[in-house]
């Protein structure tokens, strides 16, 4: 009971958009699908709905290769949020759950229920070009699980919405999954993918470049990341043969009441240095706040893996 | 199921549409005008009474005008009154001039006619106020003329018998042979149903293909597409976008026809589109009616579905008034082919244009009422455009699931491409 794409190929004419492309998202996982602008995530995601085929390679959903059939029962939030511009939101969502084969009044039961808590009732008489991107991006996710999908496809969910309505939308997720429903999304929000997903991968080019859980993927690029915050000068860092004026950059003092100043740095471990040395020279040289070896942040992962320098 | 849930939607969001309510009351609007435009022809008509004043001596002119010239206005009044005002005083061209004058200056006449010499006129004078091209003046010159040769006969001495032989008209007969129809009235029906559908067809074409085309790149433009597809098939999208839409010209076209019988049965006449045809339900064939709901529905839906595919190729609205521009020459060729089989429908270029399917619905049609064309022949026709219409929707089906990719200029070869692979 999984979705796999198993070396899944596409060229749009000469370029190659998804190149031997492997997956496989266990049931009632939170999948978070990354990658650069233009990587092929919205392609993928058009394979797996059955609205362009593979050139080779094929995507299945319980060992079944996915069809307009299955398509139907996924729930689906494209990329270019797609309403009747004219038609009221309230027959639209109806339209949408009947189509997937539920009945007029069971169809605005969940109307009803999904409104309620995404507080878009009071818009059910409004024509769907009323409504700002907001609303009507709830709308669309809405419509996405009204006939309660087994998977949802969701492209982007989080763009466009207010905190609040991220913490709605977040609050949905965790329901979802409760109910042993598998959520595959993508974002660009990585602080989103790394408090909801089991695991993720990242694609660059039509390719896959990670994947793996959350934390399997923060730890595969081998950088540690000291945080440290103490008094007193840094200039020990030197001799770990640190460039203090590269880290400037990161470096931020902050008052702490009438006494010394608190200096906060966030930097890699160079290689070979034991950290505990490190710790010593700040014990040595100052008050020491806080000292951690973590691992990067999924943001630093991501730069790092897809191109740019941190 | 879901091909209803999408031709309700189609149908109902139309129905509820500004556009279709405002246009369906102007349209029963118009055929109430229509209906009562005869009777207000006539009030307008009867208005147009002329008297005329002769001056003469004898009033032998008079009273033969009077009695030739009976023209009934519609309300039954006679249109031309004649008064005979005696023209014999010593100055007589002086007084004429101040005469004529005072009769024109109050309304009630219409012109006056000065007759010389007094008995046969060899000389007439028309005094009106306008200038009267074909009317009146025309017809009181032809019945004087009349009176004019006949005394001239007289005088030449020919009896009134004799006079009698030579003005008897010779009789000429049209028989048709080889026609369907048994009489001249019955094949003037039979057109004026021909008529009929060419016209519906070609209104409902423009009308209400655009729409379908203009529903389509709604779809396109507004991306709703990408969830239809993921949802329905693209064949059944385009089967319901085009049904729904065909379903609200149908509901169209049954309130005014409806709304046109009720008024025809009140007022107890046949319709009357072109002066002097009408058309009698009663006395139509049932079987062409039957026809007649056949090639109209299949002509809608061949053109339907063009006009859905090209919508698929478009991605833009701006663009669709143009890309649909080949459509509308293709449906005037239609129109010109059917209208010259309404006068050759056995030229064999018509035969063979009948069953080429952008054709067959309106020549096609044509051809089966006006001339003989085997049961075979005819079914050859529909089937030929089922094939063509069902062909066309998978084909502008195929057209709408590759648009998801292309958005902007598509061309003819880059779609043909798409819609044999994916």
């Amino acid at each position: 009971m999984s979705l796999k794409l198993i070396s899944v190929n596409k060229s749009f004419g000469a370029k190659r958009v998804i190149e031997d492309l492997d997956l496989c998202i266990p049931k009632g996982e939170v999948f978070g699908f990354l990658g650069p602008n233009g990587a092929g995530k919205t392609t993928t995601m058009r394979m797996i709905l059955d609205i362009i085929r593979p050139d080779s390679g094929q995507v299945m959903w319980e060992d079944k290769i996915v069809s307009l059939a299955t398509a139907r029962s996924f729930g689906y939030l494209p990329e270019e949020r797609g309403l009747y511009p004219k038609m009221v939101v309230g027959d639209q969502m109806s339209f949408f759950a009947r189509l997937r084969g539920l009945s007029k009044a069971e169809a605005n039961k969940r109307i009803a229920y999904w409104s309620e808590r995404f507080q878009v009732g009071e818009l059910a008489k409004k024509k769907a070009n009323e409504l700002s991107k907001g609303n009507q991006q709830k709308i669309q996710f809405i419509i996405a699980v009204l006939h309660q999908p087994e998977l949802m496809i969701l492209d982007e969910p989080f763009s466009g919405l207010d905190p609040v309505n991220v913490e709605l939308l977040k609050n949905a997720f965790r329901d979802l999954v409760k109910e042993g429903r598998t959520i595959l999304f993508s974002s660009h929000r990585m602080d989103h993918i790394e408090e909801l997903c089991d695991s993720l991968c990242i694609i660059k080019q039509g390719k896959l470049i990670a994947k793996g859980s959350v934390g399997s993927i923060k730890r595969s690029t081998g950088r540690k990341i000291i945080r440290l915050r103490m008094t007193g000068s840094l200039d020990f860092l030197k001799y770990f043969s640190l460039d203090l004026a590269k880290l400037e950059l990161n470096l931020s003092k902050l008052e702490d009441g009438v006494t010394e100043a608190v200096q906060a740095v966030e930097f890699d471990l160079p290689e070979g240095v034991d950290p505990q040395a490190i710790l010593q020279g700040a014990i040595e040289n100052g008050q020491v706040k806080r000292f951690e070896i973590g691992d990067p942040s999924l943001n630093e992962v991501f730069i790092t893996l897809v191109g740019g320098k941190v | 199921m879901e091909l209803l849930v999408l031709i309700q939607r189609e149908y109902v969001e139309r129905v509820r549409n500004k556009t279709f309510v405002v246009s369906t009351i102007v349209g029963l609007l118009a055929i109430l005008v229509l209906s009562f435009a005869p009777a207000i022809m006539d009030k307008i008509q009867s208005a147009d009474k002329s008297q005329i004043v002769i001056l003469e001596q004898t009033g032998q002119v008079t009273a033969y005008l009077d009695e030739q010239l009976q023209t009934k206005l519609p309300n039954g009044e006679r249109q031309y009154s004649f008064q005979s005002v005696v023209a014999n005083s010593t100055d007589w061209a002086v007084q004429k001039k101040d005469l004529i004058e005072k009769l024109l200056a109050d309304n009630t006449t219409s012109a006056v006619l000065e007759i010389a010499p007094p008995g046969a006129p060899d000389s007439v004078v028309w005094h009106s106020k306008k200038i009267n091209l074909g009317g009146d003046s025309a017809k009181v010159e032809a019945v004087l003329q009349q009176m004019t040769t006949q005394q001239r006969i007289k005088v030449s001495g020919l009896s009134q018998t004799q006079l009698t032989t030579i003005f008897t008209p010779l009789t000429f007969d049209s028989q048709v042979e080889g026609l369907k129809a048994s009489s001249k009235e019955q094949q003037t029906q039979n057109m004026m149903l021909v008529y009929i559908l060419l016209f519906m067809l070609y209104f409902s074409l423009i009308a209400y293909g655009m729409s379908v085309a203009n529903g389509v790149v709604e779809e396109k433009s507004s991306r709703v597409m990408e969830m239809m597809i993921a949802t329905v098939k693209p064949a059944s999208m385009m089967t319901a976008k085009i049904l729904g839409i065909g379903a609200v010209g149908l509901t169209q076209y049954f309130i005014w026809i409806g709304t046109g019988l009720g008024l025809l049965t009140l007022k107890g006449k046949g319709i009357s589109l072109i002066p002097g045809m009408t058309l009698q339900l009663t006395t139509i064939e049932p079987l062409y009616l039957i026809y007649f709901g056949i090639f109209f529905i299949l002509g809608f839906l061949l053109y339907a579905s063009m006009y859905a595919g090209i919508g698929a190729m478009v991605s833009r609205p701006e663009d669709t008034n143009q890309a649909v521009g080949p459509m509308t020459f293709l449906i005037i060729a239609a129109f010109m082919v059917a209208m010259v089989s309404l006068y050759s429908p056995d030229n064999p270029w018509i035969v063979w244009l009948s069953y080429v399917p952008f054709f067959t619905p309106m020549v096609l049609f044509s051809r089966l009422i006006l001339t003989d064309v085997s049961t075979i022949g005819v079914l050859l026709g529909i089937l030929d455009l089922v094939v063509t219409i069902l062909l066309f929707m998978w084909m502008a089906g195929r057209m709408y699931r590759v648009g998801v990719l292309m958005y902007g200029k598509v061309s003819w070869r880059d779609m043909l491409r798409l819609v044999r692979g994916r």
